[in-house]
Formats: C-alpha cells, structure tokens, sequence
C-alpha cells in the first residue's frame, strides 16, 4: 500500500519560511487542489507543489469565511511516490500534499482555499468546494458523471468535458466515476499530470473522482503491491471508510452515497477467479449492503463490439464468466466499463456468461427503456436489490480516444459511435442513464424502475441493436456516384498490387518512379469473402493491409481540370489514396499509413462512393501518372475484406 | 542493465500506442515493429507483444516472446516472472522463479516473486518451502493478502490451529481486509474457540441483507452434528438457493452450498456442488480445502 511511503507526522504549525527564502527558484502548485475520498463526515484535498511549502487548508461553510483550518496534512516527497523509472516518477522536488478533513456534517457544503503560511494559493472562488455525502442509507437524489478511455490531453476530451458541462449548467454533480484509461500511453506520472489533471481542473477542484484503473496505467502501476503513478494519484478507501466492507487494499474498493452503492473492481491484473482475493472481498461486500441502488465500475467490458470484442480477450471474458455471476446474485443495477472505444448499453439483461454471447435466454426486457414519448418505457425491476432481476451494461470507452465498433453485440440496445459520457442519475426509485455527446446534447435515455416483485421473464427473440453513428464520422465517407462519368481507369482493370504477411512497400512507394516489377498484378476488386472481388485475398487472420497501384495517362489536361476528376470505391473497411505520391483520399483511417495505420472504422462495401478530386488536378501530369491506394481492414479477423476502386471524370 | 531500464523502454514504446487497439491489430502492428526494430526496442516489444498474446489467450506465443524477451534481457527479473507463470514444466518454472527472485531489487518485486514461489511450492508439494516462500513474502509486502491466504492453508493442512490463530490474528492487525478477517474467524473455528465468536457472528448476521455465510460460521461454531447446526445450515441453504441459477451459477454460492450441505450431513449434494465448484476457475488451496472439509464432516459422522 502506499501509506508505507507517507512521513506519518502530521504538519502543523511547522514554519519554512527560512528555508524558501533560500530556494532560488519560484515555488508553483503543479497539480491543482482536488479533492478525493468523500464521506458522510470527511474528506481529502489533494495538490502538489514543486518545492516544500508551509501547506495550511482553510475551510468553511461560506467562501467569504474560511475559519476553520485543517489539522492533518499528510506530505509526500517525490522520492517517496512511485519509485518506478526516471521518465515515470514525478518530477524531482514534487511535494504532493493531502489534507484530511474530518469531523464534517454529512451533506453539506464547505468552501476552502489552500495556502503556503499565509500567502493563498488558491483564489477566493466558489468553486473551491466540496460537498459531503449524504448519510448512508438516505434517500437523497444523486447524480455522477462517469467518463473513459478519455486520457489523451486532446481536443475530443476536452469536448467531451465541455460537453458534460453545458449539458449540466447550473445542476451539481455528486461525484465521477473514471473508468479508467485516463492517463495514455502508459499511465506515466507526467502522463496523469499532462492528460488528466489539467483537462479536468475545473471539475475535480469540486467533484470527486472514484476511478477504476485501465491497462494503460497499468503498465506503470501494479495492482498487487497498489504501488505506481496511479495510485499515487488517488486516495482511495481501503478500510471502508466511506461505506461497503474493508478491501485492505486501494485496487478494489466501495463506497456509499445515500442509497446506492458502488463497487470497483481490478479487471486488469489481479486475479479474476471467483475463488480469489477479489471476488472473496465481493462477495462480502455484497452480503452486507442494504442500499437501493447497487453500481459496479472497471475498465474491462464483459460485452462488447467496439474496439475489443469480448468474446476474445481474457481479462473480458474472466470478467463476464467469474464476476458477473457474483455481482448479479448480488442485485448489480448497473455496470459501467470503458477499454472498448465506443458507447454500447445494454438491454435488461442477466445470466449471460457464456462464450461467445449469445441473445438466447438472457434478454430480461429487449425495449430501449426510455419512458418518454416514443419510447418503450422504462426498465422494470423488483424493489431493493433482489437477485438476478437485470442488469444494464453500459461500455463508456467514448471519452476522448479514436471510436471503432466492430459489429452490434447482440445484447445492447444502442451502440453509439459518438465522443461522450454518462451521466447517472438516481431519485426516489428511479435511476436514469444519459449519454451526452460532445456536443452537450442527450444522445440516449434509459431509466430502471423499480417497486413491489417483479418476475423474471425471458425475451425470446429479442431485437437487435439500435446502431447511431456520428455524422462527423459518415462525413468520412464518399458520395453517391454521378450518373454520368467516363472512366480514366476503368472499373475492374489490372493493377499492381502488394499483399502478404508482413509485406510492406519501401518508402516513395506511391510516387511515379516507383519500381513495382516484383509486385503481383491482378484485376480489381482485391480482397475475400463477400463474392465481390476479382482476386482473392488470403487476408483473414494474417495480415490486414493490402497496397494497390495504376499507371494511367493523361493526354489532354485542360479537359481533367473542366469536366472534374474522381475516384470511384467500393471498400470494406478503409483506405488511403495518392495521387502521384501525394495523399488525396484518407477514408475511415483515422491517422497513420501502412503498417503503422491506426484508427479504423467499420465499413461495408455494399456500393460505389464517389470521391471528388477536383482540387487535386494540380497534381496531374501530361503523360504518366500514377494513382496509388492503401486498403485496410479494421480487424485481422474480419470476416471480408474489399478494394475495389477506379478513377473517373464526371460528365 | 538495471531492472527498471524495462519498464522504461516499455513506457516509451507504450507512448507511441495512443490508445489500446484489439490485441490482433496490436500484435500486428508490433510485428511488424520488430523487424525493424533494433536488440534495445526489440526486447520491449517482445515484452508487450507477449502482453497482447495473453490478453487474447494465445498463452504459447506469449511465453516465445518472453523466452526472447529473456534472452535479450537476461537481468530483467519481470520477464522471467511473467514467463515462470506461462511455464507448465515444474523444474523450467522453478529455474525461471529462482532467477527472478536473485534479479529483483525492489521489496515489492522480491515479495511478488516469493508469492509465485510459494504458489510454485504448493503446486508440487512442498508445502515447508511453500511456507518459507509465503513468510518472506508477507515479510517484504506487510499488506500482501495473497500470501496470507495461503499461508493460512498452509498451516490448516498442517493441523497447526493454534499457530494459525495467532498468525491469523496479527495479520487482521496489519491489515484490515475482510477476507483476512473472514480467514479469521475460521481459523478460531477449527481451533475450537467458535464460542469466543458468537456476538461477532450475531452481529455480522444481523447486520448483513444476505446471511448465509453467517448462519454457515455460526453451524460450525455450534457442536458438530447437533441439530442447532443442522437447522442453520439449511436456513442458509434456503438463502442461497434462492439467489442461486443453477444453470450460471455463482460460484462463491456453490461452495457455501457445499459447505452448508455437508454440516447438514447431506453428502451426495455436497459432493455434487463440490464438483461443479472444481470445474470452474479456481485457486488450488481454496479447492483442497474445501474438499478436504466436506471429507471430514463426512468422516467424523461415521
């Protein structure tokens, strides 16, 4: 545990002002006050400091009256945080501070302010506050915010940040749960203080976030020994301070607000058996809560489509086979998962452990659980938390990185390829879901209804999912085909192409000069399995990318630049066109080429889609030129792969 | 080189992964890093494409990208923890912990490696070495629970019930989880002090919305056989059944149903939820613990 590192004498009154006086360099806070570890009675603010400083916390019930200052601030020395390698440990001189606040009324606001001796280091703002929770068992309304995979440091987490706030105005969040991925690539400690603290400043200063840690920090920090830059980074409750059970440990833990309670676990590396630590401290958890409301959070979905695919990968499928049992005789509500770059929820579902999923004997209610207009009302459940009555699964891995769906798992009732978030709300015996898009706008609603007995009832034939897909995603697309074009290289004609595992071109490629006698020929459309290609491919399971290349000439350019080139594709799932080695068509492709192309989307080749080429005519020669076109597809086991395109001029 | 210089070249490898891809498409895309990668890059990338091999359960894989990872890092201590674990040979795995553990550094890895010794021992029966391993263990990582746990067993298989109390009772000092505390309270129970236990167990009972596992404590703590014990394991048999799908069973539930059938000497359905326990994922002393109990009221009834 990291207490092992904490000086364990408590600060107080303790003057340094001889010693800065002597430090040549100005002292800054480097990561921003937030706060962590509510409870009904207490609470931690945490900052850090490049350099030591006299840490004083004032408190009080209003912001113009900080009367009550903190007692115990713990300190902590860069030397004594993570000890892992030099690139990932904070930076030398970091003094992290962690004032704990007690002796609070329960569900009441306090502001406070941070200060070096007496100078303030935070300003006379409103929203340095915080809120403690309500007492437990109380059936005060919540409201949580729950985010993942967002730890970029990019714009789309931060428009999905905004996004959550416009939709809120001037409504207070009770807390937020991180699924994790918050700090890529490797949940370094300058990754957490890059990707995360500053995106979130403005609602981490007041709002706690409770978070479950990713694989991406898991490559840093270890949940075993609870040692690394993520752990550093949070006060988690070990002994039960906030409510649930002790775990002893900050890699799976539970908390209370009012009437709901909510579990994390470690699905990335600690043992997942239902015999383990884990599940044995789970399973006590579950006997002793008496809330109305039970949500569980970790970072690997056991259903999912998206980027992951469930059916596949361990720690996904561990999850699904040996925890869910455990959280569903429980009476879990709720389950929130990122990993899976997409937002998927679930219908009312229960008993669905089995590998591969299936729809069969599981759907508990196959409506989309919106009780508004339009809707098929919401998800009916039993009063109290009764045992296998449903369960909605909800994969938040929306919040920042690139989406990618592979198919529409057949258990969600919406699969939504969308930056966003979630926003869980529970008021007297309803609990209601939004997803929120970047945008602020509502993209799903769903609500769970609970009271007196309800039966268990399987849905036969349930239906299938409700697929959204972002517009600024389509817009990636191609058009529709004119109906008149006269082709410059026709459809079906023989190219050059290069495909095989491991075969890549040399660099230029894509350029005229480029010698491709070693390369095979065949006639397009290239690829496998969808009985719309001229040469077969054998793609599926060995490698995903296959590199395309056609001579064509022009004799007369003013008549290309008049009448307007384009290239025609059918394609399944993305591709990068050139034009006389420049790129002109980047599609479903979010970044990269070749080998170290990243980011697909799914893609069916059902028709043509026309690319307009007009302003790239400047490229085009007299005589010889040469169109060169990458095809990708989105999973090495992908069940069909096409490329199939020719260059056109409209009529 | 030093032992962390892994973790680092990992780190900076993982820095050019913005975000984390289906394991194929990764395992793909380091493919083909490797073969332009040079001995220092290499060695990362064997380490984190053996990652993506576990996550997508091709263990044989990952274990050759962790032998290469070994032969071009021999002084890493990680990578022959993460290949003692994909190791299946007893005296390879052994060879792989043992340098492990001479490589570690840092207290915590010293303690990670003991707990794969001390599992590594039990597995082959050598349970005085597996003792060693777990002590050295909880020595170095003092809020370690897995070592605990096991050196619980170790010392119930034993017959060592005073020693077991004791060291149980220290460990709950150290550590305030509820599974330290649950091992506890049944470490007092086979060493014949339940009486001691009875408010902590009305207390519990009380307190908990789901009171099985308490009504099967407060069986064992009443006299074997005796019909206050009878009637309270099959309240809590009724509990379970109520909550439990035979047909996706919780498995947490099936041992406590194993357990509460045998106290109500009903042996044949113990034997038969002990089975179903056994054919699910499950660690190896928790197991033989359980059957080695069912046995045992089994026994003491004849």
């Amino acid at each position: 545990m990291k207490y092992r590192y904490l000086f364990t004498s408590i600060i107080s009154g303790l003057l340094f002002s001889s010693t800065l006086a002597s430090q040549a360099k100005e002292i800054e806070v480097t990561r921003a006050p937030y706060i962590q570890l509510a409870t009904e009675s207490s609470q931690v603010v945490v900052w850090r400091m490049n350099g030591q400083i006299e840490p004083v916390v004032r408190i009080g019930k209003s912001v113009d009256k900080l009367d009550v200052p903190v007692e115990k601030i713990l300190v902590k020395h860069s030397v004594h945080l993570w000890r892992g390698p030099e690139v990932g440990r904070a930076p030398k001189d970091t003094m992290q501070y962690e004032a704990y606040i007690t002796d609070l009324e329960p569900d009441t606001t306090y502001y406070y302010a941070v200060y070096n001796g007496d100078q303030r280091l935070t300003p006379s703002d409103k929203s340095y506050h915080f809120k403690t929770h309500p007492k437990i068992g109380s059936k005060t309304p919540s409201r949580f915010w729950i985010v993942g995979d967002s730890g970029t440091g990019g714009r789309d987490q931060k428009l999905v940040h905004d996004g959550m706030k416009k939709f809120m105005g001037d409504k207070k969040l009770d807390g937020y749960l991180h699924v994790g991925d918050m700090a890529y690539g490797s949940g370094l400690d300058k990754e957490f203080s890059r990707n995360f603290f500053p995106m979130y400043e403005t609602t981490l200063r007041n709002t706690v976030c409770w978070g479950a840690m990713g694989n991406h920090e898991g490559y840093t920090s270890k949940g075993e020994s609870a040692t690394g830059p993520y752990y550093d980074a949070f006060v988690h409750p070990a002994m039960a301070e906030a409510g649930g059970v002790p775990s002893g440990t900050e890699a799976y833990y539970s908390f209370d607000y009012g009437n709901v309670h909510f579990i994390c676990l470690n699905s990335h590396d600690l043992d997942r058996s239902p015999t383990a630590a884990m599940a044995q401290w789970l399973k006590s958890d579950l006997e002793k809560t008496k809330a109305d409301w039970l949500v569980a959070f970790f970072h690997h979905p056991p259903y999912t489509k998206g980027s992951h695919d469930s059916d596949n990968e361990k720690q996904l499928i561990e999850m699904r086979e040996n925890i869910m049992p455990i959280l569903e005789s429980g009476g879990v509500d709720v389950v929130f998962t990122g990993h899976s770059h997409i937002y998927e929820r679930s219908m009312l579902i229960d008993g669905a452990y089995v590998t591969p999923s299936t729809n069969k004997g599981v759907v508990l209610d196959d409506g989309d659980g919106d009780p508004r207009e339009g809707g098929d009302g919401s998800y009916k459940k039993s009063a109290g938390l009764a045992p296998n009555n449903g369960t909605i699964q909800v994969v938040a891995g929306h919040g920042g990185t690139g989406l990618r769906r592979k198919a529409n798992h057949v258990l969600m009732s919406k699969v939504i390829l969308m930056h966003g978030s979630v926003i869980l709300e529970t008021k007297d015996n309803k609990l209601t879901l939004k997803m929120i898009n970047y945008n602020g706008d509502k993209v799903d609603h769903c609500v769970i209804e609970k009271g007196g007995k309800v039966e268990r009832k399987i849905v036969e034939n349930p239906r299938a999912p409700e697929l959204i897909i972002d517009k600024k995603i389509l817009a990636k697309t191609g058009a529709k085909m004119p109906k008149n074009h006269e082709p410059v290289i026709p459809k079906h004609a023989e190219w050059d192409y290069l495909a095989g595992v491991n075969l890549h071109p040399a660099k230029g490629w894509t350029n005229i000069e480029f010698d491709t006698s070693n390369w095979k020929k065949g006639k397009a459309g290239f690829g496998y399995s969808d009985k719309d290609d001229n040469t077969i491919l054998d793609m599926k399971d060995k490698f995903t990318v296959v590199y395309t290349r056609k001579e064509f000439v022009i004799n007369d350019l003013s008549q290309v630049k008049v009448k307007g080139l384009g290239l025609a594709a059918k394609y399944d799932d993305g591709f990068i066109a050139y034009l006389n080695g420049v790129p002109i068509v980047r599609c479903l492709v979010d970044y990269g080429d070749g080998a170290t192309a990243k980011g697909f989307h799914n893609h069916e080749a059902n028709h043509y889609e026309f690319f307009p080429l007009s302003r790239y005519t400047r490229l085009l020669k007299k005589g010889k030129n040469v169109i060169s076109i990458e095809g990708h597809n989105a999973d090495i086991g992908s069940s069909d792969f096409t490329l199939d395109a020719f260059l056109t001029i409209k009529k | 080189m030093k032992p962390k210089l892994t973790v680092l070249l990992f780190c900076l490898v993982c820095e050019f992964l913005p975000a984390h891809e289906d394991p194929h498409d990764v395992i793909h895309a380091l493919t083909h890093k490797l073969e332009h990668a040079g001995k220092a890059e290499k060695a990362a990338l064997y380490f984190k494409r053996s990652t993506e091999y576990r996550a997508s359960r091709q263990d044989e894989k990952a274990k050759q990208d962790l032998l290469a990872y070994t032969k071009l890092k021999p002084a890493d201590h990680l990578g022959w923890l993460e290949l003692s674990k994909l190791e299946k040979d007893n005296e390879n795995r052994l060879q792989y912990l043992s340098k492990s553990l001479k490589l570690a550094t840092d207290y915590y890895d010293k303690a990670l490696s003991h707990i794969e010794l001390a599992k590594h021992f039990y597995i082959t029966g050598d349970f005085k070495s597996s003792l060693a391993s777990c002590e050295e263990a909880i020595r170095l990582e003092k809020n370690g629970i897995v070592p605990v746990e096991l050196k619980s067993h170790l010392l119930w298989s034993k017959d060592r019930l005073d020693e077991r109390v004791k060291f149980l009772t220290k460990a709950r000092e150290k550590n305030v989880s509820i599974v330290i505390e649950n091992m506890w309270i049944e470490a007092m129970i086979d060493a014949g002090n339940g009486d001691q236990l009875k408010g902590l167990i009305e207390k519990n009972m009380q307190e908990s919305r789901f009171k099985s596992s308490w009504q099967i404590r407060a069986a064992l703590c009443a006299p074997q056989h005796s019909d206050e014990a009878k009637s309270l394991a099959k309240s809590a048999i009724s509990e379970i059944n109520k909550r439990l799908d035979l047909e996706r069973p919780d498995i947490t539930l099936l041992m406590d149903l194993a357990r509460a059938h045998a106290i109500t000497q009903d042996y044949d359905r113990a034997q038969h939820y002990f089975k179903l326990v056994k054919s699910s994922p499950h660690d190896p002393w928790t197991i033989s613990e359980l059957e080695k109990r069912i046995k045992e009221t089994e026994l003491s009834s004849k």
